[in-house]
Formats: structure tokens, sequence, C-alpha cells
């Protein structure tokens, strides 16, 4: 066990170039103060330079990018949104092909899927929602369709499973008739 | 691409932000070959995509009209600007939007009208909304714009591709040689033209307002394919970015918070700060002076835990503050804090200047071409000295668009004209023994340690106040970087695909080229102007109203100065 101030990670590590089966390796690294993509920073700085991870915008001015969704204890999340825990899995975002480690390949979607159990809840107004599609365009991981039904067309979070959540939120941000709502399941993180 | 494979196309563009990707479009509508490079996800990554807020400045209505744009652009640039190209772009501002209207950005409209808000330094309200009051616009963009690419089927995206460097032959660039991150192989790619639409390098500071993978590739590349240079002293920086707490690390909105309910700050003794620089004005003064003051406190060891000062609000009254956080209920900020259980009606958010925009690049004429011919640069790297000392609010996206019109369209005619691009064996093969040594060590200096000098040194001395003796101090440091660090570095992961230790490699000799060029800039400019701020000449001098050059001549670094001209407004006159 990692000392009071040292995080243990478990990094899903897998080359589909060069590996047969995926494998998961554990690192000790300070946590405190730090988000999921710092501590990768870390990892690949000073303990092993092979790791491969995404990040973009890391939560500049305000916005988010949408480039580094990874999978932090069983839960989709940004991980430049997403605080380092003392006791971390992380995995890449399950809706895409691995490139390598926790990096995904935003153009390829897995065919099956490993299932988990959404920690958020997803609500649309259809009173208020005009199905311009605006969440459809700006969610990073594909989570919303517009489907028409009843002759008006509305938005439906149809992968809520994909959802990186409270870190990222960019369709109810970003939603100008106020439609969309996101929280979280009390219980879960 | 397949490894050994030559990449043939008519048009190369570097970067895939606001620039890089109208650039691509206007390629596409001339009918040439296009590839559109981009250093991670296309959409998701660049230079500007995101990040971009507040401002898309265009002057629409009388009695606003292009010439009070263009003058208000060169006042806020103290007549240091190229001011041919301020009104070459500036004139195409009302175009742009019109696209972006039609390519679905939620533009806020009234009466048929856009509405628009005036920001400072603007003599109109210039500034489009987004239909949702209040809402940022950076959205919007990365909603709109990567799509109008991935519709065009024809454009040629590289995802994860990085330009290590550029080929040439004579006076010519013609092509590049990248490196593939998704094989690990490096790329050869011919092009009879390239765009470069790199962004800045703002994260060549430790604490930047912009995605931190922008370290100014493009100025390194430019530069050592002997391109001329221009501004490189003037660097923008938002001075009242969150640092903590972790969950609002680098938000812009407490500058809006400020604006909205005028916070005290205070340094790590308590102490408000403000009145000993400014016992006028005290917490009420300038963005910049602001920055200023927070920056000297920080340095002084009267900082916050992460570096920065204290905003406060606690002075207001609780129920005014109550009304405020109810309107601002669906904020991220405020969700943020209260994540972090920070309670703004006691605690004070830690706050802190942040590199926000790059005035200094390529030189350019209005057609966006560099020095070399067959190279374009636009967007922030196309600097020209357009921006001059300081600019406005608002103007650099519709600079990136105006720019990327321009660029697509002289690019596509460039490569119409030529006959296909022939590089030289011997280039390719000096570039790739180059870019593959790091590789082949087996021991030297890594390169994330390099980069981590080069973000401390800017930081510290190319902040404000700068002064000579310590910029000459710095400089020594980039010397014994560039003699013992570049050509000794070691990428320690030798494995092929998503190699980020070897990017970091090639990151590292751009942030070695890049903090010479803006050091020695600030070092020969003896002056305060606009963004560059000299403690030991603090005045502003009439006879530096010249931009300062740099070019690579024999290896060494080649500074000169160029004059300004005036065809559309005298300094007298302003």
């Amino acid at each position: 066990m990692a000392d009071g101030n040292l995080a243990e990670v478990k990094i899903f590590r897998f080359d589909p170039s060069v590996d047969k089966e995926p494998r998961y390796e554990v690192y000790q690294v300070p946590y405190q103060g730090l988000t999921v993509v710092d501590v990768c920073s870390y990892i690949l700085r000073e303990q092993d330079p092979t790791l491969s991870f995404r990040f973009g915008c890391d939560g500049a001015g305000g916005e988010r990018c949408g480039a580094c969704p990874i999978l932090v204890n069983g839960t989709p999340a940004l991980g430049c949104k997403r605080p380092a825990e003392k006791e971390m899995v992380l995995e890449p975002h399950p809706k895409f092909e691995v490139l390598k480690d926790l990096a995904i390949d935003f153009s390829q979607e897995t065919k099956e899927r490993r299932k988990i159990k959404p920690k958020v809840v997803i609500t649309v107004d259809p009173e208020r929602c005009t199905g311009c599609r605006d969440c459809m365009l700006i969610c990073p991981v594909g989570v919303w369709e517009v489907q028409k039904k009843g002759g008006k067309a509305t938005a439906f979070p149809v992968d809520i499973e994909s959802c990186c959540g409270l870190t990222c939120k960019q369709c109810a941000m970003f939603c100008r008739y106020g439609a969309i709502s996101i929280t979280e399941k009390s219980g879960g993180k | 691409m397949a490894q050994g494979e030559v990449l043939k196309t008519d048009v190369l563009i570097v970067g895939g932000g606001i620039a890089g990707i109208r650039a691509a479009i206007e390629c596409h509508k001339n009918g040439v070959d296009v590839t559109l490079m981009t250093k991670g996800a296309f959409g998701k990554d660049g230079a500007a995509v995101w990040m971009a807020g507040w401002g898309y400045q265009v002057a629409l209505y009388p009695p606003d009209s292009i010439e009070q744009h263009v003058k208000d652009a060169i006042i806020g640039g103290k007549f240091l600007n190229n001011q041919e190209l301020v009104h070459e772009f500036l004139s195409l501002a009302p175009e742009t939007v019109k696209e972006l209207d039609k390519w679905g950005m939620r533009l806020a409209k009234k009466e048929g009208k856009y509405v628009q808000i005036r920001m400072p330094g603007h003599s109109y309200p210039r500034s489009l909304q987004h239909a949702k009051l209040g809402e940022l616009l950076g959205g919007e963009y990365r909603k709109a714009l990567p799509r109008q690419v991935r519709r065009r089927k024809e454009i040629r995206v590289l995802e994860d591709s990085t330009v290590v460097d550029l080929l040439k032959v004579n006076n010519t660039v013609v092509g590049a040689v990248a490196l593939d991150m998704r094989d690990g192989e490096l790329k050869v790619i011919e092009a009879k033209t390239t765009i470069l639409a790199t962004g800045g390098f703002m994260g060549c500071f430790e604490f930047t307002t912009a995605n931190p993978t922008l370290v100014g590739d493009g100025h390194g590349l430019a530069y050592r394919a002997g391109a001329r240079m221009v501004d490189m002293e003037f660097i923008q920086f938002m001075p009242t970015t969150s640092v903590w707490p972790l969950s609002v690390r680098r938000d812009l909105f407490p500058y809006s918070l400020l604006n909205i309910l005028h916070g005290y700050f205070y340094n790590k003794n308590g102490e408000r700060f403000m009145e000993r620089y400014y016992p006028k004005e005290r917490d009420f003064a300038t963005r910049e002076a602001q920055g200023r003051a927070i920056f000297r406190e920080v340095r002084e060891g009267r900082g916050s835990p992460h570096g920065g000062a204290y905003l406060s609000f606690k002075h207001l009254p609780n129920n005014l503050l109550d009304e405020v956080l109810k309107a601002l209920k669906d904020n991220p900020f405020i969700l943020g804090l209260k994540q972090d259980g920070i309670d703004l009606k006691e605690d004070g958010i830690e706050v802190a200047p942040a590199a926000h925009y790059i005035q200094g690049g390529c030189w350019i004429n209005k057609r966006c071409e560099t020095s070399l011919d067959g190279l374009y640069a636009i967007g922030e790297i196309g600097s020209g000295g357009k921006d001059g000392a300081d600019r406005l609010a608002g103007n650099s996206l519709p600079f990136c668009m105006a720019m990327g019109i321009v660029a697509g369209r002289e690019a596509s005619a460039r490569a119409r004209k030529s006959g296909a691009a022939k590089v030289s064996k011997a280039q390719i093969k000096e570039v790739t023994t180059q870019a593959l040594a790091p590789l082949k060590r087996s021991d030297g200096v890594r390169a994330q340690a390099v980069k981590q000098t080069i973000r401390k040194l800017m930081s510290t001395y190319m902040v404000f106040e700068r002064t000579g003796n310590e910029l000459k101090t710095a400089l020594k440091e980039i010397e014994k970087l560039r003699a013992e660090a570049l050509s000794n570095l070691w990428v320690k992961n030798k494995t092929k695909r998503l190699n980020m230790d070897w990017l970091d490699a090639v990151e590292a000799g751009n942030m070695v080229d890049v903090a010479e060029m803006a050091m020695r800039a600030a070092l020969m400019r003896e002056e305060s102007r606009g963004l560059h701020e000299r403690a030991d000449f603090p005045e502003k001098d009439p006879k530096w109203l010249k931009h300062i050059v740099m070019e690579s001549k024999e290896g060494k670094m080649a500074l000169s100065t160029e004059p300004v001209a005036f065809p559309y407004l005298k300094p007298e006159e302003g």
C-alpha cells in the first residue's frame, strides 16, 4: 500500500500493434491537488515514458475541448476536470477503440462495448427542446441523438453510459433553451 | 499513409484551429488537393477552436465602419500595427460573420440585426454574442467549424501528426517531414504550398489560458527554415485567471466576476496590496495593473499557496451575493467552486496572470505570404505585426477567419500554377537523422526537463517588469540548454505508437527557439510599449516606433528593425 501522500494508480496498458492482451500496471504517485491528466503527465515524466494518453485544453478558459475522456474507477470522466483519488483504476473510455493505453481513436467506435453502470441522470424538457442538435454536436463522446417522435424532433440521451457527467456538462451549458439538466446519482461519484 | 510512402499534396495546412480550418475550406472551394494536419484529435485539438470566448469584433452597422475598427485597432496597438494588414483583414470580417451564421453558429439577433456589445478599446458595440445570453462563443466554433471540414470529404485530415521540420529548396518551402504519432514513423509530405496555422506559444509558460500543447511549433519551424519573424516580445496575459481550486483551474470567469462585483485582492499576509501600488485606483486599477501587482506579490514571496493572489467578495452583503449566485447557478465556474467547497461569501479564489495570446510570428504581407516562397502563415503565427504592441479584445478571431480565406485562396492559386514539388533527398535524410537522434541515444537529457526549464524562465523573466539584466541571465540559460541539452536529448521511450516522450523532444526544440526569439526581442526593445514592459525603461520611446525582426543567418539569430508605415492613421492624430 502506498504511503499517505501517494496514490496507488492502476492503469490499463495495451498497444494493439504489439500486444496480444491488455495488462494493468500499478504506479505510486502524488495525487493531492492534481487532476487525472496531471497524474498521467507525472507518470510520463517521472516514472514511465511509455505511457500514452490524450489531453487538450486542460480546462483552459473554463471550457472543455473533450480530448481526454477516461474511465476513472469505472466511471467516464474528462481527465482534466476529474480530481485524482487515493486509489484509482484508469482505463480508456469504452466507446472507442484503443490506440494505445488510455488514448482512444475518436473515429473508431468499439463493436462490443463493456457494460458500465451510468452514474448520471440526464433529463430533457420536451417542451423546451427544439431538436436543434446543439447537444449532439458538442458532446465529445456521442451521447445524444435527435429523433422525430410524434412529429416533433427532440434530443434523446441514447448513450448515457458514455456520458462524462459533471466533469463535462457541455450539452447543458450550450443548450440555449435550458432544456437539459445533468445530475449525478446520489451515492455515486 | 504507410511507412516510406511520400504524400503529395497541393496545400499542406499545419494546425487545425479556426484559421487552419477556414483555410482548408477555402482550398477545397478552389478545388485543390488539401491536407490538414493536427497535433492531436481533429476538432478537439488545434489553435483556438475552444478557447475563444468573448469576442468576435466586426463593424457591421453605421455609424460604425471598417475604417473606425481599423483605427481602434491601431490606437490599441500603440501605432506599432502593420496598418495595411489590419485594413485588409478587417475588411473581410463582415463576410466571415455571414459564413459563421450559415454554418450554424448560434448568434444573438434582434429585429434582423446581430446583437453586439461594446468591449474595452472599441469605439462602438462590435462584439457578437451567443444566442444564449452570457454564454461564451467558444463552444460554437467547436461545434460549427470541424463539421464543415468533415462534410467536405476531399479534405485529407492527418490527426496526431506534428511537423518536425519544413523542407526547402533554395528559398522555397516544398513540404515537410512529420512525425505520425499513430505509427511512430516519420513521413515525408511534398506540398506545392504550405500554410502554418499553429497558433501561439502560450504553452511556453507555466500558467496559460490556452491549450498547454501550443508551444510555438510553427514559430520554431518557420525560424529554422529561415523565415523572418516579427514582434516576438509582445505577449498578452490574462491577469486574473483562477489557479485554484482545482476544478476551476485556468478558468477565465474571475475576470467576469470582477467586472460584475468588484472584488478585493489580498496577498498571503492578508494585506490589500493593490493600495500599495495604486493608492488611487486600488483594486479597481486596469487589468494590466492588477496582473502586474499580483505578479510582483508572487515573485516577492507573498503569493497564495498556488502562486496567485486571493480575490475576495466577502466585503459585499450576503443577500447581494446570494442574488448573484442564484443567477449563476448553472455556471460551471460557480459549480466548480461549490464542488471544491469554496464559498464565495466567505472564501477567496486564487487568481494569477496567465499567458493568453501571442502577438509575434512570421513576417507576412497582405496575401499572408511569409518571406519564404510557398510558405504562408495565418492566425496567431501569421503576425506580420498586425496586432502592434497590444491586441484589442476580440480582434483575433475575425483575423483568423479572414486570413484563412486569404491564405487558402492565395495558396491554392500558387499551387495550381506550380509543378510538382521536388524535395531534396539529402535534406530529408538530414532532418530524419536529426529527429531520430534522441530516440537512438541510451542516455542524455529528458525533453520534459528542458520544457520545464523553459516554462520557468519564461514565467519568471518574460511576464511583467522585464529587465535587461534578468533577460541576459535568462538568455545565458537558454544558450546552455541549446548547447548541452538539445544536442543531447534523450527519448527514453523506444516504443512506436503514440510515443509522447518523442513528441516532447520535438516540442522542446521548438520551445528553445521560441524562448530565445522572445527574450532577444525583449532585450533589444529598450522602452515600454503596450504589452512589452521594461522596468529599466519604463517610458514609451518614439524612436522605438518600429518592429524588431529576426531571422536565422548562418546558425545565428540576426536581429534588425523594420519601420512602421501609417497609411490609415498617423500617430499625432491618435
